[in-house]
């Protein structure tokens, strides 16, 4: 193994103990935070995947996020209290009522028109298979749409945003069937194997850190296939790789199913660690600032762009709570990334890149004398 | 059976007939040069052998297999190479990383993430890091590459996948003199190894490598031989070497 290797593993292990060490350090209101920066560096690492490694900007990384999350939250929706209290002998959450259709039965068949949809809902194994499953579904037929049409570049992030949009504006507008603008808050605690994940608990924050480990450690596993490698020949030039046999368009459409995954997992995470799930998390913005923080992080890196969503967000957490910054941190964030973006187009992991290549540069050139081998 | 017969292939974009009733017979072993003025469709031709293009008449036949308008990965699966005028290689990858792209043994996405990177072709890429001169370069990074060691990078990447047949696009465009002089050693390397079909402007280089020749104009075949009937017929003269002759 390569020195240059044996520094990569040595930061993501390094990244993995600190994120593991935090319960030392901080109390339980700043970890419920670190456990929601840790799910937005989950989204990181699936940019870095279709941006960095595959070249597709998919600029509607938030759809599948929401998916995720949505997914999960129906189910912990009907596992609280409140959904018990409604008068019936089955959980009915409580803006159902207020949609109920005249005269119906206060019950999930039949409450409203489409309330049955929620029914199997009731087993929160259902909630986080659907909480998988529906982002790689949506990721397949889009991909399928966008990547077997050829269509590359721009014309992507283009379908990929508008995308996003139309799904946020369907969220919004089905109202009995997803409580439209206000989403489903409220929401019972996800519960594993008889134990309850309280979100402002140690074990909450375990459950975020050991999934982003096992996310990070698995895709940087994926990109190190044959798999991977053809991915990236694909990136630099589809043309070519389609012309050494390969069905470009059937690599493209796996690991956009794969990162939809990712984005999908993160989702029902926050769900976990938030205790909410709204609209907002199919907002422009939102999948916007995904793409900025994987670009400020390094998109070409996983570890790279997991950092920079992280640190990113507690900058904003702390630049915009001190006192001197409260009105101007928005541009103080602004010229952050203006910067980062002017110097270093890489982001931070090209710039740490660059320093371990000058270090072992240095140590190589002392090193000529001696007879080598690799 | 020839190693490729066209039959009869032609492509109309919209009324304009870029190639026209085209046959040719290309034997296992021969270097074929397609010479011709710009847009004789010689590069179209390419295109509608390697899929690139779908035709709208006649056949391509790959030893005794159809395989005229088929997906370009298919047809490059059954053993059509090509090398590109514009040399593409995957830039951000290192030399050997290209190679061992180019070397996979399966194609299909499944049977790839299951397979770690370690021994592919590891021999074959060997010798034909050799073949085109880039011993020492495997480790930088394609991008970082002159010209001519990208043309033979792409080069390699098609050898590397041992093509029944490969189509070489202009492998000398942009070339140094002597990097021409190395190339065309290649090219006579691969004589009777491979069968190989080259599109070349530059006579000088042509005289270096040909055997046959096969010069195109408007669409069709307008003469076929060796280098001494093509310099000597009367319509080539006329329709593409013209004024003074062969230079």
């Amino acid at each position: 193994m390569s020195t240059k290797k044996k520094l990569e593993f040595l930061a993501y292990a390094i990244f993995i103990v600190i994120t593991f060490m935090m319960p030392l350090f901080l109390d339980i209101f700043w970890l419920n935070r670190i456990a929601k920066y840790l799910v937005f560096g989950m989204l990181g690492v699936a940019i870095s995947l279709s941006w960095g490694y595959a070249g597709i900007l998919n600029l509607g990384q938030g759809l599948f996020f929401g998916a995720g999350a949505y997914m999960l939250a129906a189910s912990l929706k009907l596992a609280s209290p409140t959904s018990l209290q409604q008068g019936s002998d089955t959980p009915v959450p409580d803006f159902m009522l207020w949609n109920a259709e005249p005269g119906s039965l206060t019950d999930l068949c039949c409450i409203t028109k489409v309330s049955f949809l929620w029914i199997p809902f009731q087993a929160q194994w259902f909630g986080i298979f659907m909480g998988l499953v529906l982002p790689v579904v949506l990721a397949f037929i889009l991909g399928n749409i966008i990547f077997r049409q050829r269509i590359s570049g721009v014309f992507v992030a283009i379908i990929t945003l508008a995308t996003v949009l139309l799904f946020r504006l369907l969220m919004i507008d089905f109202q009995p069937l997803t409580n439209g603008f206000n989403g489903l808050t409220d929401l019972g605690w996800f519960t594993l194997a008889g134990f309850e994940f309280d979100p402002y608990t140690v074990q909450t924050y375990y459950l975020v850190a050991a999934s982003l480990a096992v996310v990070l450690v698995a895709t940087r596993w994926l990109v190190s296939t044959r798999a991977g490698l053809v991915l990236q020949s694909i990136r630099d030039d589809a043309n070519r790789t389609r012309y050494l046999g390969f069905d470009v368009s059937s690599y493209q459409i796996f690991f956009f199913c794969v990162s939809a995954l990712i984005a999908g997992f993160a989702g029902m995470l926050y769900v976990i660690a938030a205790e909410f799930a709204s609209p907002t998390f199919m907002d422009l913005t939102f999948s916007i600032t995904m793409v900025v923080w994987a670009a400020v992080g390094g998109r070409s890196s996983l570890l790279g762009a997991c950092i920079g969503a992280i640190l990113i967000n507690v900058i904003e957490a702390t630049v915009s709570e001190t006192e001197l910054f409260v009105e101007a941190w928005q541009a103080i964030i602004g010229l952050l990334f203006v910067l980062v973006v002017l110097f270093l187009p890489r982001g931070l992991a090209g710039l740490a890149n660059d320093i371990t290549d000058r270090l072992l540069g240095g140590a190589k050139k002392s090193q000529q004398d001696a007879p080598s081998g690799e | 059976m020839a190693a490729l017969t066209i039959d009869g292939i032609g492509v109309d974009f919209g009324g304009f007939k870029a190639v026209d009733n085209f046959s040719m017979t290309v034997e296992e072993g021969e270097l074929r040069v397609l010479l011709g003025a710009n847009g004789a469709g010689k590069t179209t031709l390419m295109d509608l052998i390697s899929g690139k293009t779908k035709s709208t008449e006649g056949r391509i036949l790959l030893h005794d297999r159809d395989i005229t308008n088929w997906q370009e990965h298919k047809i490059a699966r059954e053993g059509v190479g090509r090398k590109f005028q514009i040399p593409t290689v995957f830039r951000e990858l290192t030399v050997r990383e290209n190679f061992e792209v180019a070397g996979f043994n399966h194609h299909g996405v499944l049977l790839n993430v299951g397979s770690r990177r370690k021994k592919i072709a590891a021999d074959r890429i060997e010798e034909v890091t050799n073949l085109v001169n880039l011993r020492g370069k495997l480790s930088d990074r394609a991008g970082s590459l002159s010209h001519g060691e990208t043309q033979w990078l792409e080069l390699g990447m098609v050898l590397v996948q041992n093509p029944k047949i490969i189509l070489l696009d202009e492998p000398s465009a942009g070339m140094t003199v002597q990097e021409t002089l190395k190339t065309s050693q290649i090219i006579n390397d691969l004589k009777g190894r491979h069968t190989l079909i080259v599109v070349e402007h530059d006579m000088a280089f042509v005289r270096e490598i040909a055997e046959k020749i096969t010069v195109m104009h408007l669409g069709k075949v307008l003469a076929e031989g060796v280098i001494q009937d093509i310099e000597n017929n009367q319509a080539v003269k006329d329709a593409y070497l013209g004024r003074g002759g062969i230079g």
